[in-house]
């Protein structure tokens, strides 16, 4: 069945197809979501989030763009939305960190050290200006080409390339002290950049 | 732990967060909240748009109603009371301890 076709027969009520659509789109849009809130509870709420918005705004689809393009659009703006909420209330935030328990494993040392290699990973990310971040999550979690980035983001190719390497540049100068450094006074400079 | 590379770092935690893979039953969870809110595409947005045009109708028709049915209470002259002070105890009796 065409993308239009579908469209059209959720509209006249199918809502077989409509969970057929989920079904298909699900995992795109949780990596996205995945790739900005670096939490899967958090990632499976806002991809809940995005099927309902596009339910209810599916009759404003005039197939000016893919399918697929403007359900991105709404994941990036759902996931940049609950991060601003999030920022607003650190409280829960900091709340559920306390309830995770420590773990036994005999391994848990290393378990430790790329945890924190992630976790510096993270807030080097989590650091970069909204655009760079956005065009390194369309490119790099989700392989999307750049022209389709250009679209979800309303730029052009070249403004999307030019994201892209200054994301990488910056990535690099803040994990530069990183590579062969384990420990965590990075994390705490690069939380007070984030 | 030594680090390999900065490009090492990213691919390792990108890898690992791409290989995360949501809820089986998030399609089924969805379904389910569209079932409890809406009939159909679309609709919920337009019935709520209707019920918030409702009230915002209905709380200025109560506020002209509030406002027409209002009238206030009759004046009554005002009154007067004259009161003489020439024979008023003056304040000085009661400083003095022999009338205590």
């Amino acid at each position: 069945m065409q993308e239009f076709e579908l469209i059209d027969s959720i509209l006249n009520g199918n809502q077989k197809d409509f969970e057929r659509l989920v079904q298909k789109y699900e995992s795109p849009v949780f990596r996205v979501a995945m790739g900005l809130v670096h939490n899967k509870e958090d990632a499976e709420e806002i991809t809940q989030d995005v099927f309902l918005k596009a339910y209810r705004g599916l009759p404003g689809f005039h197939h000016k763009a893919q399918l697929s393009t403007w359900l991105y659009r709404i994941t990036v703006n759902t996931a940049l939305n609950f991060l601003r909420r999030k920022k607003k209330n650190p409280f829960w935030t900091s709340l559920s960190g306390l309830f995770q328990l420590p773990s036994k494993d005999s391994s848990a040392e290393l378990r430790i050290s790329e945890k924190t290699d992630h976790e510096v990973v993270k807030l080097a990310i989590d650091s970069l200006p909204q655009k760079q971040r956005l065009a390194f999550v369309l490119t790099r979690y989700e392989e999307l080409p750049q022209k389709q980035v250009a679209s979800i983001m309303r730029t052009s190719e070249g403004a999307v390339e030019q994201l892209v390497l200054r994301a990488r540049k910056n990535l690099r100068k803040k994990l530069e002290p990183a590579v062969g450094y384990t420990g965590g006074r990075l994390s705490k400079k690069l939380n007070s950049q984030a | 732990m030594k680090r390999n590379s900065f490009d090492d770092m990213i691919d390792s935690f990108v890898d690992q967060e791409r290989s995360l893979s949501p809820n089986p039953f998030l399609a089924t969870r969805v379904m389910a909240s569209i079932n409890s809110q809406s009939e159909g595409p679309g609709r919920y947005s337009t019935w709520s748009v209707v019920a918030i045009a409702f009230s915002f109708l209905a709380a200025v028709g109560l506020g002209i109603k509030a406002g027409t049915l209002y009238s206030p209470a009759p004046r009554e002259a005002a009154t007067v009371v004259l009161v003489s002070d020439d024979q008023a105890e003056h304040f000085i009796f009661y400083q003095q301890n022999s009338n205590e």
